[in-house]
């Protein structure tokens, strides 16, 4: 049996596949020992389990707290400073107060070794074996958990970094190369990057030991950033791939869905507690090499994913010139919103709560009352600031928490060149049914599916993704020269190759996707352009498509080289079964615009395939919520998914 | 509802002027844009009256109201037009500062002002980088005086061939205006998006709206300090010609919910390149009233934030120069130094809220020869703050701007960094410390002009309230075993395998150590 399990802040979402019925549940985590709370999970469920892809917060939240490890730095002699010296730059420009990133390796353990590569790849002044013994000596009088090396110029010339790991293997402590983590140029993406990497390690070493001695007779398959799995000796090797794998789960998730429907072009659209995510999938899944983590950048290709601070737990409150203000603080899980009944913040759960979009008893699948009075007496301290009915402020919540939604989808799509006209929203998250309909009309988004799993969606993701492995090259190559341009591809391809045998893979299983970082010579960014016969043409396309210009006659380059190793998909058939109905049917009151309407409640579990119905309507399922507004037409497709349209859109005919 | 509306307005507004400067930022040439962010989008009304500003550079910010103020009446706008300038005496900051205006029309009514202005890496001149000691106008490059780059949808052709041929790497320049062309473009087009969708007259309402809005804001800082005046004067080392200290003076007047920011008796304009066009001196006067607003939360910046403050400045003087004066440092250093000026005299009215001076120079490089222009600055470190340490090897006040990777740089020009570090113990003590500056070392692969323009050579960062100085600044150019102590403003021609070190200022500390 194959199983995935999705560990976030607040719960453990566990999805499995039991002779193609798909099956999901959902635990609290325990953040103190994360592995805790999956092995209780699979004792509960009490089945043979062969594979096991798992997405994990360990690394992230490691980081983010600053719980890694203790790590020495060491760099070219004269950039010791690199990790504290960033990119010189303040992270807010009208603030006297402002504080940097906070640090996560001290300043005592960074060296700087007498070496030097030039910017052609020459060595300038050779490595002593004499430096590294000083080194050496340095860490045995100071001993770390782990090492990172980042030289400047390595990525064009690794022999210096190769050198010193070969050496340093001796402390019995892994070493974390940059060649190895990341050759590309950017001395400082590079060193935070790798610096990363070796902070996280001995945690993900750890954690991962425990999980396997836990689950001796499974395959255990680790998500990474990018979208796919790798095998836990790699997730030991570069733990740093491991960050922002749930948000990743969801996305890949909604690739599967998205071909399920027979669709090309979809944007997710996650909306959790704190935060919501979005990405824009055009043909493939996105990656960015621009990811920050907490003020540091990690430069591996990541899922570009776009975060807001707006979600379910973001804080309301009225500024000092009598404006409303929705977030970035939020509640979070611990006091929560005021409903939950620990305190009075106004939240835009409340929001929702005093508006009757959501159902006190229906939370958590009735697990957990929410506490509407603490709601209402929270927003109508508000109200009070405002001059406005209760009412009105809660819609006011509500509006402005979806401008700042609809401000991410923005800045995927159309600050893109896309246009949202032509793709589909697809929702999960708790808390995304609730918005989705009033930013699909924002943006002219023409349909909304929301799958019955909404509440376990990145849990669904891990379970169909595929292995993934990235691989790149900084080349410095005029466009033009096409020879060595090919040359240079089957070189990495041909070293991609040979790695991806020895993880034991076989090769006639593998995909091989080529990527080429291009831009016009003399630009700072380049552009991820997929290599095709005529990837200059196809980079002056894109370029036109971003930015709105192209310039003929300039010389082009290929900065960097990508090879994407995919292995093969899990393509088996999936259902999900009919669930009891947890709500008779009946009628609530709910607030819009319009002033109070009265809306059927419908448990989605009472719902038949094919069947279809018409808004307003509040849908209820155990984990999530789904407000149907009046101009939507919702149909129930294969597995309880539901596709709504917008009423007036000219396809609601051939639905 | 305007309580609510005020909010999503607010996000609409900023959210076109941020992906103009994305548009412009990712699709640019010039290091100075595409690397270190040195440019600045916003969005006017039709009254020419600042509207939103994507938070890029706070030396662009109050100028750019200036440069609206000025351009307005100077033509007869049309749909489709854009106007181009870089003049330091109409609005502008420093000749390499490009600025690009286009207004938006709705049903043959004029509805608002896009304006892109972006640090080129060359703008002619004696110099490569047109960033040098200078004693006129004419020698920092070429002035363009507010003319129609587009006129009515079509390009001026024969100008733009004129211009860019006179700058080195003329492709570049192109490839840069056309970034700032497709970045005003975009504005323009959300800008429809929004009269179509709420209509003009909402939005010119809403618009005044927000700039009452953050009018209050802004007056309500102002009123927390005690209703009296407040003096306080800093000196710039030198012009880069002569050896002579030139004072700046400020007298600070708060009248309730107004403020007087009097310049009056600063120095007389000075020969060398450090006179500050008035849209300069304005910005830093913004900068840090912002900045102290910042402390009540964040307000949407606009023209309401600027209603409650009168600045007073005397023509032709070091904080309000007329031409033909260079002024080519006004902008990174002069700015700096009017910002410490303020911070001085503001320490007495908001103890609790001000920091001792900052490294108070942007420690500007231009290196270049016949065909290329190189140009970065190097940060410092940061006054001490009442409760906070300084931070170190950072940016302050009126730059934000980031480094070049060294690999960038080395792979591009003829430069190798030896060294790039924190300038350890630099910081001034105090009960808080100031933050510690940078060392940058430059190995040249080549023979090249190299000018700086630098600071806090001679004065050091001052501390407040019994905090002690920062350390001063160090240009030092080695040559063979020959160690030569370079002044703080030089422009000089530099051999293969010369090394140039430059160490710049620590910030002051704060509060006297217990």
């Amino acid at each position: 049996m194959r199983a995935s399990i999705d560990t976030g802040g607040t719960f453990t979402d566990f999805v499995y596949l039991e002779n193609g019925i798909l099956k999901y549940k959902k635990v609290f985590s325990t953040p103190k020992d994360p592995s805790k709370a999956i092995l209780e999970v699979l004792y509960q469920v009490n089945k043979n389990l062969d594979v096991l892809i798992h997405g994990s917060t360990v690394g992230t939240n490691a980081f983010l707290e600053r719980k890694g490890a203790k790590i020495a730095f060491i760099t070219t002699s004269g950039f010791e400073d690199l990790l504290f010296i960033g990119r010189q730059a303040r992270p807010k420009l009208y603030d006297f107060f402002v504080e940097k990133p906070r640090p996560f390796v001290l300043r005592e353990n960074c060296y700087g070794v007498k070496e030097r590569i030039s910017a052609k790849g020459e060595i300038i002044r050779p490595l002593k074996t004499s430096e590294i013994k000083r080194i050496l000596k340095r860490l045995k009088e100071n001993p770390v958990d782990s090492v990172a090396v980042c030289f400047i110029n390595s990525y064009l010339n690794p022999v210096h970094e190769l050198k010193i790991k070969k050496e340093l293997s001796l402390l019995g402590i892994p070493i974390s190369i940059s060649f190895e983590v990341l050759p590309e140029f950017r001395e400082f993406e590079r060193a935070s990057t790798t610096a990363i990497n070796a902070y996280l390690l001995p945690v993900m070493g750890n954690y991962l030991k425990k999980l396997k001695k836990g689950l001796p007779e499974v395959k255990l398959y680790i998500q990474q950033s990018n979208g796919g799995w790798m095998t836990v000796e790699e997730a030991e090797k570069f733990a740093s791939h491991t960050i922002l794998s749930g948000p990743a789960g969801g996305v890949s998730g909604a690739f599967i869905l998205a071909k399920i429907f027979n669709k090309s072009k979809v944007i997710s659209f996650d909306m959790g507690g704190t935060s919501t995510d979005v990405c824009l999938i055009d043909e493939r899944i996105p990656f960015t090499k621009e990811y920050i983590l907490d003020g540091f950048p990690l430069s591996i290709p990541v899922i570009d994913i776009h975060t807001v601070g707006a979600g379910g737990g973001s804080i309301a409150y009225v500024d000092l010139g009598g404006v409303l203000k929705v977030g970035p603080e939020s509640a979070g899980a611990d006091p929560g919103p005021a409903c939950y009944g620990k305190s009075l913040i106004p939240t835009v759960t409340d929001a929702n709560l005093v508006l009757g979009r959501l159902l006190p008893d229906a939370f958590l699948g009735g697990k957990f009352k929410l506490r509407k009075e603490r709601a209402l007496k929270a927003i109508s301290l508000l109200s009070q600031k405002l001059g406005l009915s209760v009412e009105e402020t809660a819609l006011g919540i509500i509006r402005i928490a979806n401008t700042i939604m609809s401000r991410a989808l923005r800045r995927v799509s159309i600050e893109r060149g896309h246009n949202p006209k032509d793709f589909a929203l697809i929702c999960f998250g708790g808390a995304g049914g609730l918005h989705a309909c009033s930013l699909s009309k924002e943006l002219g988004i023409k349909e909304i599916i929301i799958p019955k799993f909404a509440g376990t969606f990145s849990a669904f993701g891990l379970l169909f993704s595929p292995p993934l492995k990235d691989f790149s090259q900084t080349v410095w190559l005029e466009a033009k020269e096409n020879k060595k341009l090919l040359n240079e591809i089957e070189r990495l391809k041909n070293s991609a190759l040979s790695y991806m045998k020895n993880l034991g893979f076989e090769l006639d299983n593998l995909l091989f996707e080529v990527f080429l970082d291009m831009r016009y010579k003399g630009q700072g960014f380049e552009l991820t352009i997929p290599y095709s016969e005529d990837y200059i043409e196809a980079f002056e396309k894109e370029h036109e498509k971003q930015f709105g210009y192209k310039v003929s006659q300039f010389p082009i380059e290929v900065v960097t080289l990508r090879v994407r190793v995919k292995g093969k998909l899990f393509e088996d058939n999936w259902r999900i079964e009919k669930e009891e109905n947890f709500y008779p049917p009946f009628r609530t009151k709910i607030f819009t615009e319009k002033g109070w309407i009265e809306v059927p409640v419908i448990d989605w579990n009472s719902l038949k395939i094919g069947e279809k119905l018409k808004g307003p309507a509040l849908i209820v399922e155990k984990f999530t919520t789904l407000w149907v507004e009046e101009d939507f037409q919702v149909k129930v497709d294969d597995n309880y998914t539901l596709r709504l349209l917008d009423y007036e859109s000219d396809r609601v005919r051939n639905f | 509802m305007k309580a609510i509306e005020l909010e999503i307005f607010n996000h609409l507004f900023s959210a076109i002027a941020e992906e103009m400067g994305i548009v412009l930022r990712r699709s640019s040439f010039s290091p100075n844009i595409r690397e270190r962010c040195d440019f600045s989008c916003a969005i006017f009304d039709e009254k020419g009256e600042l509207v939103s500003q994507a938070s890029h550079i706070p030396v662009h910010l109050g100028a750019m109201p200036e440069t609206m103020k000025n351009i307005l009446p100077l033509f007869n706008w049309k749909s489709g037009d854009m106007i181009i300038t870089n003049d330091p005496f109409c609005g502008g900051t420093h000749l390499p500062d490009i600025t690009l205006i286009k207004p938006v029309f709705y049903k043959d009514n004029l509805s608002f002002f896009l304006i892109v202005r972006a640090h080129h890496a060359d703008i002619g001149g004696k110099y490569a980088g047109s960033m040098a000691v200078t004693t006129h106008i004419k020698e920092e490059g070429i002035l363009i005086e507010p003319t129609y780059l587009i006129k009515e949808g079509k390009l001026e052709e024969n100008f733009l061939k004129k211009l860019i041929v006179k700058l080195r790497n003329p492709f570049e320049r192109e490839g840069d205006l056309k970034a700032q062309i497709a970045s005003l473009v975009r504005g323009e087009v959300r800008l429809n998006e929004l009269i179509k969708k709420y209509g003009i007259f909402k939005l010119q309402e809403i618009v005044e709206e927000l700039k009452n809005y953050s009018q209050r804001a802004m007056e309500k800082i102002i009123e927390k300090a005690p209703p009296e005046e407040y003096s306080f004067t800093d000196y710039l080392d030198d012009d880069g010609l002569e050896e002579k200290d030139i004072p700046i003076k400020v007298k600070i007047i708060f009248k309730g919910k107004k403020v007087i920011v009097d310049f009056s008796e600063s120095a007389s304009q000075v020969k060398g390149c450090v006179n500050a066009p008035k849209a300069v001196t304005h910005s830093a006067v913004y900068y840090v009233f912002l900045s102290l607003l910042n402390t009540l939360g964040e307000y949407p910046i606009n023209q309401g934030c600027f209603r409650p403050i009168e600045i007073i400045t005397k023509p032709a003087t070091i904080v309000s120069a007329t031409y033909p004066s260079a002024v080519a440092a006004g902008n990174v250093e002069t700015s700096q130094r009017i910002v410490d000026v303020l911070l001085g005299a503001l320490s007495k009215a908001f103890p609790n809220l001000i920091p001792s001076a900052s490294c108070g120079t942007m420690n500007n490089i231009a290196i270049g020869n016949e065909r290329i222009a190189y140009y970065e600055t190097i940060g410092g470190g940061m006054g001490a703050r009442p409760g906070k340490d300084g931070l170190s090897g950072v940016h302050t006040h009126m730059t934000n701007t980031l480094n070049t990777p060294v690999e960038a740089l080395e792979h591009d020009y003829p430069v190798r960094i030896e060294n790039y570090a924190i300038r350890k113990k630099s910081g001034g003590e105090g009960k808080y410390r100031g933050g510690d500056g940078l060392i940058r070392e430059y190995i040249f692969l080549d023979d090249l002009s190299v000018t700086i323009l630098s600071e806090r050579r001679k004065h050091k960062p001052f501390g407040l309230f019994g905090g002690k100085p920062g350390k001063k600044g160090e240009n030092i150019l080695i040559r063979g075993k020959e160690k030569i102590y370079l002044p703080g403003k030089i422009n000089l021609f530099v051999k293969k395998r010369d090394k140039l070190i430059i160490k710049t200022p620590g910030g002051g500390g704060w509060g006297e150590r217990g």
